[in-house]
């Protein structure tokens, strides 16, 4: 549709074209006809009259094959005119050729083909009807022939030029009407896959920038796990080290555990050894109980001791002088009584302070040693218990230890999972990194390739101008382009 | 149906004046291209000369008419040339001369104005001897007179008075018989009536 559009317009601009050329010719006449002496009123009504036919067609019809063939028609009929104004010089008659070589222009067979039988049927015919002035000397029919054989090469010529300048223009439209399109959608795409290809670099660069930035930090997160392994295993040698410590501790533990009670059963021995002393001094008390009584018994001894004394005196007294004797004898028994008896009280004084004191001390090492043995009971169960305690916190710390041994060995496990899984996050993103870098280069690549055909996409468009320049007049052209970016901008809002 | 007969009718209009149109382009311009072929007679017989006044041995005789451009170009060109030594020259006016006559007689012709009766065409040359003899009658040129055509007067007269056979060229130019004006230009479009 486009086509035919295009080929009526190219018919119509043609067909107005000839009309208009055969109006020109007016002055070339009039020049002609001043030049050569001949009519001017030929020269100036001539063109008018025979602009007559293919204008009133052009009128009516514009595009029409009539339009063209009577257009051959009156190119031929000029170049009579021309030939006559020229006074029928020879000479003249090479506007028939030239206006039939004009006549390509149609692009169409039927206005050559009606030249060249206007032109071979006015000679033929003349030749008939004035057959001595067909020519300014005498010619035959042979020569007429002759004549009309190359008419009938031009003819052929211009036919063949002509069907081949047709086909051209239907060409041209094609590329008029696609390659304006393809030119568009070239450029279109070419902008496009630019803006994209400008988009996707942004996008690389952003990723590459941004995978580079988790590459490093990565890289800082694969030291710090690494850190934390370290940390981890310092930790893990730690903790068997706090798990021997605790074990030795809880050894110890145990060592002192033992000690206490070796310590319990030394205080029990002791106890039992002070209590053994406290009874050997009970015996001793009991002992000094039985010097007391002995004393006690002496103390008798020196009370009768005495009384004798007395007695002793009083018969020693009643015996006289002869008692003399035995009365200082009584007296001095009865002076060793006494002297007895002061040592039997002061002995008995000792003793009972011996008593005293040993029952004290008895009393004392007993209360001492209940105390003691009390205290270092408490002592020692409190010493046990907190024994039993440290061990048990120890064995709380202990099986901590393995729990926190076993767990270290889970986070160790599990950094070092985190490790490896880092570096090859890491791995992965410098490979992406490299791919991305490598897709980088290609959309430059792509770029450059985009740049290419955007300038291809502009020479194209500019021989795509040329080419409608060259084939058709400016304004038509300016019509079409504002056509075509329409035409385009519409299939870009579409699209 | 009206439409039909109406785009019909249209058609044959269209068709009609086409037909007549390149049929009328076609006979006018036959008929111009016969003006300029037709071969018109030598006519010295009729031209009222007494040789007997001729005081050069050649005198050349030029039949002219104003209202033809070949005759035009002839006086320009003879203007132009001037008297040839030695000789006499006429022109002859068939018709008035408004244009071209002083200058012709300042170039030393003879300038008449005749009235025609029997002549059929001009431009026409005819050379005389002082005996009254013609020894030339005819066109000036092989071909048909033009600003480009080669005017052969010159050497005809030489060739006249070397006594050398000459050529015959045919009076080719414009009609002046009336007769023939209504044979050759039967629209009107060359002669004035």
């Amino acid at each position: 549709m486009e086509q035919q559009n295009f080929r009526v317009n190219y018919d119509k601009r043609v067909n107005r074209a000839f009309i208009l050329l055969a109006l020109a010719h007016i002055p070339i006449f009039l020049a002609v006809a001043w030049f050569f002496k001949t009519e001017f009123s030929i020269a100036l009504f001539g063109p008018l009259l025979i602009a007559l036919g293919p204008g009133l067609s052009y009128l009516i019809k514009p595009s029409s094959r009539l339009t063209s063939s009577l257009n051959g028609f009156a190119m031929m009929a000029l170049s009579g005119v021309m030939i006559h104004l020229g006074k029928g010089m020879i000479e003249m008659h090479f506007h028939i050729f030239a206006f039939m070589a004009f006549l390509i222009f149609t692009g169409r067979l039927l206005p050559v083909l009606t030249a060249l039988v206007t032109v071979a049927v006015h000679h033929i015919g003349f030749f008939f009807l004035l057959p001595a002035s067909i020519f300014n000397y005498e010619a035959s029919f042979g020569i007429v022939l002759l004549h009309a054989a190359f008419a009938i090469v031009t003819a052929i010529g211009c036919g063949i030029i002509s069907l081949r300048f047709g086909a051209f223009i239907d060409v041209q439209e094609t590329v008029s009407s696609n390659l304006s399109a393809i030119v568009g959608s070239h450029k279109t795409s070419s902008a496009e896959l630019t803006s994209i290809s400008n988009q996707i670099t942004d996008s690389s660069t952003t990723q590459t920038s941004s995978i580079q930035e988790s590459v490093s930090t990565l890289e800082e997160i694969s030291r710090m796990v690494e850190m934390t392994n370290k940390s981890i295993q310092q930790t893990e040698q730690n903790s068997r080290e706090s798990f021997e410590t605790a074990e030795i501790g809880k050894r110890a533990v145990n060592s002192v555990t033992n000690s206490i009670q070796e310590i319990s059963q030394m205080i029990q021995r002791m106890t039992k050894e002070l209590n053994h002393n406290t009874d050997q001094i009970q015996e001793v008390n009991d002992l000094i109980n039985g010097i007391s009584e002995k004393t006690s018994i002496i103390n008798d001894i020196v009370f009768q001791t005495k009384l004798l004394s007395f007695n002793a005196s009083v018969e020693a007294a009643r015996a006289g002088e002869h008692g003399k004797g035995f009365a200082i004898v009584a007296e001095e028994v009865g002076n060793l009584a006494n002297l007895s008896g002061r040592a039997s009280e002061e002995i008995n004084t000792l003793i009972e302070n011996s008593k005293q004191q040993v029952h004290k001390i008895v009393e004392n090492t007993k209360s001492n040693i209940q105390t003691l043995t009390k205290q270092s009971e408490e002592v020692v169960s409190s010493g046990l218990n907190k024994a039993h305690d440290s061990i048990s916190i120890i064995d709380t710390v202990v099986e901590n230890i393995e729990k926190n041994n076993k767990l270290m060995g889970d986070i160790s496990t599990s950094s070092n999972e985190q490790s490896l899984g880092v570096q090859e996050i890491t791995e992965a993103l410098r490979a992406i990194d490299r791919t991305n870098s490598d897709n980088i280069a290609m959309i430059n690549q792509l770029k450059k390739l985009t740049s290419t055909m955007d300038h291809e996409s502009i020479k194209l468009d500019e021989v795509f101008e040329e080419i409608h320049n060259k084939l058709e007049n400016r304004k038509k052209n300016k019509i079409e382009n504002t056509n075509n970016v329409i035409h385009i901008e519409e299939h870009q809002e579409a699209a | 149906m009206f439409s039909d007969i109406i785009f019909n009718m249209r058609q044959i209009g269209i068709s009609v004046f086409i037909f007549t149109w390149a049929a009328g382009i076609s006979y006018a311009i036959a008929y111009m291209h016969g003006m300029h072929k037709v071969e018109f007679k030598p006519a010295t017989t009729h031209l009222a000369l007494d040789h007997s006044t001729f005081d050069t041995e050649y005198t050349l005789v030029h039949l002219l008419t104003e209202d033809c451009g070949c005759s035009q170009i002839i006086a320009e060109y003879l203007i132009e040339r001037g008297k040839i030594k030695d000789t006499s020259e006429y022109v002859y006016f068939i018709g008035k001369s408004l244009e071209y006559k002083q200058e012709l007689i300042n170039q030393g012709f003879i300038v008449k104005e005749i009235k025609n009766e029997y002549i059929e065409g001009v431009p026409m040359l005819s050379v005389f001897h002082r005996n009254g003899e013609v020894k030339y009658s005819g066109g000036y040129s092989k071909k048909i007179i033009t600003p480009l055509t080669t005017i052969l007067d010159t050497k005809i007269l030489e060739q006249v008075q070397n006594d050398t056979p000459t050529e015959q060229y045919i009076v080719q130019g414009c009609a002046t018989s009336k007769k023939i004006i209504s044979q050759i230009d039967p629209l009107g479009l060359k002669y004035k009536r």
